[in-house]
């Protein structure tokens, strides 16, 4: 199987065949990415994860190989979920200023939303317990719910995720643990309810 | 909990590697298991909310129109990647750092220098010996010279260790020191066949070029053989005043024109001179491989 960075090369040579492989092997687990940092909006995170490649090809100039790949890719998808956010959060702002009763675009899990502490409750649905981890994760500072979803979702390992983020590994693992007694606090009340009445079920 | 590695469901058996993976992954992160073991369902839990697998003909769509962004590359561009991705030329680059300043600092100066001087006394007293092609030849042994000594040596079993190994880190070190000494010497040589129009530019080049690789191939030698760069920047030195003082006395005296080594400078020892130097280089970077095995024996 062809690396991911010999495969970045020919995509410089302007290769079709390559483009696709890397396509194929990457734009899943991308959309996975995006859609659990954008809150679960699935066509949102889409979008995103085309016009990552998009900007991938635009820039493809200023990849130097053997840099690895998969973290370049994920560092453009990260700094445009930050924007998405940035402007999300902006939109919200404004739209309170101006009008209370009126919602934001980015409604799908707002990230100030007060968190019901007892939405985890036995007997719940799966959807309705996905969204309780949605909002949990929402509610979570970008540098922290990054490093979460790269590792929990993604399963990368802690030097992938620090050179995709541009920090030190040990940075990496503060953020993962700061960032997972964030989600415990919150998910705490009913968390082991939950679980119990799932394998029940 | 679901979760019997032993149990015969598949689905089971999923959940069971899922939780000892993702158990593993806590311990790593957090530094101690029990903080892994308290915060495990947490992580468990998070894996619930399910983001929906892409369809191929998504894929395959995304693909075709992604093709039209695709670069298309120029010959230039080409040939510009091909260079800076050659593993020699990184070499090359990465070794500019490890030369101590001083080598090109002092190249700098001196050929400058020299070509000054040539330029303006040029015609003056009758001299046919430009001071150019006196300075070049010995400002370059004595920068390759300095390239080993005994600090080199105890790096070579660090050097041996990379990719590239002592011996090619060591000839690429030499590359860059002669390469910049024939460049200042070069243009040195141009600027004066620009200045005077009765200079021809390639007799010029070669009075200074064939002792120049001579003598810095056997001062490199040298200072291999002896671990001690001053000998070989010393004895290449010596020999190239010995040459110059007892050639414009010996006249008729045979001795004298013996002991001057006249073979340093004319033109029918020059292709004798280009292969002695080629030698003596091979034979240094032998010693260095040998140097290099040795130590790397000595640390079994």
């Amino acid at each position: 199987m062809q690396q991911d960075e010999e495969l970045a090369l020919g995509l410089q040579q302007g290769r079709k065949d390559d483009l696709a492989v890397l396509v194929q092997r990457h734009y899943s687990p991308l959309v996975g990415y995006l859609y659990r940092m954008t809150g679960g909006d699935r066509m949102q995170s889409e979008d995103m994860a085309q016009e990552t490649f998009l900007r991938a090809l635009r820039g493809i100039a200023s990849y130097t190989y053997p840099r690895p790949f998969k973290p370049w890719l994920y560092a453009i998808a990260t700094n445009l979920a930050r924007n998405h956010h940035m402007r999300a959060e902006t939109r919200q702002t404004l739209t309170a200023e101006t009008d209370t009763t009126a919602t934001s675009e980015f409604e799908a899990i707002p990230v100030d939303a007060p968190l019901p502490e007892a939405e985890l409750i036995a007997g719940e649905t799966e959807q309705e317990s996905a969204q309780a981890v949605a909002r949990a994760l929402a509610a979570l500072p970008d540098h922290h719910r990054e490093v979460v979803v790269l590792r929990y979702y993604q399963e990368w390992s802690l030097a992938e995720i620090a050179e995709a983020l541009s920090i030190p590994v040990g940075t990496v693992k503060s953020r993962l643990s700061l960032g997972l007694r964030g989600l415990r606090t919150q998910m705490r009340p009913n968390l082991g309810e939950s679980l119990e009445a799932d394998d029940a079920r | 909990m679901h979760d019997n590695p032993f149990s015969g469901n598949p689905a089971d058996q999923k959940d069971a590697a899922l939780k000892a993976r993702l158990r593993a992954m806590l311990a790593e992160d957090l530094d101690s298991a029990e903080e892994a073991d308290a915060l495990l369902e947490t992580v468990l839990l998070l894996r619930r909310w399910d983001a929906a697998e892409t369809q191929t003909m998504q894929i395959d769509s995304l693909v075709q129109q992604l093709a039209a962004a695709l670069p298309s590359e120029t010959w230039f561009q080409r040939l510009k990647r091909g260079v800076s991705q050659s593993w020699p030329l990184q070499v090359l680059i990465a070794q500019m750092r490890v030369v101590r300043g001083a080598i090109w600092w002092a190249s700098l100066l001196v050929m400058l220098i020299g070509t000054l001087v040539t330029l303006g006394t040029y015609g003056q007293n009758g001299n046919t010996l430009l001071p150019l092609a006196v300075i070049a030849p010995i400002v370059t042994a004595c920068g390759v010279a300095l390239l080993y000594d005994g600090e080199t040596e105890q790096m070579l079993e660090l050097e041996n260790a990379t990719r590239v190994g002592g011996v090619l880190l060591l000839l690429a070190r030499l590359a860059l020191v002669f390469g910049l000494n024939l460049l200042l010497a070069l243009a040195g040589s141009v600027l004066l066949a620009l200045t005077y129009t009765e200079v021809s530019l390639w007799p010029l080049v070669m009075s200074w070029l064939a002792p120049m690789t001579f003598l810095s191939a056997l001062a490199f030698f040298l200072s291999v053989a002896s671990i001690e760069p001053l000998i070989g920047a010393s004895f290449s030195l010596g020999l190239w005043v010995v040459h110059l003082s007892l050639t414009t006395q010996a006249g008729d005296n045979l001795l004298l024109s013996l002991l001057s080594l006249p073979g340093l400078r004319v033109a029918e020892s020059r292709p004798a001179l280009f292969l002695v130097s080629a030698l003596l280089v091979i034979v240094a970077l032998w010693m260095v491989g040998q140097s290099e095995h040795r130590i790397g024996d000595q640390h079994l």
